[in-house]
């Protein structure tokens, strides 16, 4: 990741090196946006480019949801 | 089953093909049980062939360890064993083959089942969901789409139905296009339209201290605008 997309948290939907994310709180309920595979003037190789990793934003749109709603065992 | 009640909170099931399409007995069995089954995916192939491909999982492991128990409904989770050769056996030359655990994916599928586990002895007011749109390709006017489906509809209308079943879920929605227009008034992943600018860093956006105490918000909200 850090190859394909700069050391943390690149520049994809960074401000202020804070990685941002859209959605809506409803209660219990994260209503959100699937995160992009990376920069849109590059879909074509985004999506069927299998040894290209995920952004940075990409997964830590997942962690934070997981972590922020699942207690670990 | 125990008084009509399943004994166990979660199943995990390492047998591989469908068990309904197997035998019209099975139909029904797992329905019945009542509980989260998570099938454990084991490969063919050994650990080193598994690791090195970028397929992962051939096509024979995905037909019979993940199509074919996906038909009866269970939860598909990741390759947690992988066959490997042991020894051959001196008098016949035949190799022996046994499935050995990949640690991690076990350790991981593990967590999967605890979590469900506990999701089901959870009251739905405790559950936390997130409902992810698909976005392909990441354009504004593409968020939810779907063929033949207004997906913002169909949530307004799950949201409604979670509501009744006791989900912790504020806002009721009238109709899907009031929440596109909710969800379209923050940010978005839209990059053309996107930028910087929008997405200011209010003071109230710090991580708010995690916590389950009922009253404080379900998710934190560090990076999250309305």
């Amino acid at each position: 990741m850090i190859q394909d997309w700069q050391p943390m948290p690149g520049d994809l939907f960074v401000n202020e090196n804070r990685l941002f994310f859209p959605g809506l709180i409803n209660g219990h309920v994260f209503l959100t946006i699937q995160p992009p595979r990376g920069y849109f003037e590059q879909l074509d190789k985004l999506y069927h480019d299998p040894r290209l990793s995920p952004p940075h934003h990409y997964l830590a749109h997942y962690r934070w949801i997981t972590e922020s709603s699942t207690p670990m065992p | 089953m125990q008084d009509g009640r399943p004994a166990i909170d979660v199943l995990i099931n390492p047998v591989m093909f469908s068990l309904q399409t197997a035998s019209p007995d099975y139909k029904g069995l797992l329905a019945r049980l009542n509980v989260p089954v998570i099938q454990a995916i084991a490969t063919g192939r050994s650990i080193a062939e598994w690791e090195a491909s970028d397929q992962g999982l051939n096509t024979v492991d995905i037909t019979i360890s993940v199509a074919q128990p996906e038909l009866d409904g269970v939860i598909i989770t990741v390759p947690v064993a992988s066959k490997q050769c042991v020894d051959i056996d001196p008098l016949t030359g035949a190799a022996v083959n046994k499935y050995v655990a990949i640690a991690e994916r076990m350790a991981k599928m593990v967590r999967l089942a605890l979590n469900w586990a506990a999701l089901r002895r959870k009251p739905n007011a405790e559950k936390k969901v997130a409902i992810v749109f698909h976005h392909y390709p990441p354009r504004n006017d593409r968020i939810g789409c779907a063929a033949g489906l207004d997906s913002f509809a169909s949530v307004v209308d799950l949201l409604r139905a979670m509501r009744k079943k006791g989900y912790g879920v504020d806002t009721d929605y009238p109709n899907g296009d009031s929440l596109a227009q909710d969800l379209l008034a923050g940010m978005t992943c839209d990059q053309r339209c996107c930028r910087r600018s929008r997405w200011p860093l209010a003071p109230g956006l710090r991580p708010a201290p995690r916590t389950t105490t009922t009253g404080t918000p379900a998710f934190p909200k560090p990076f999250v605008r309305r």
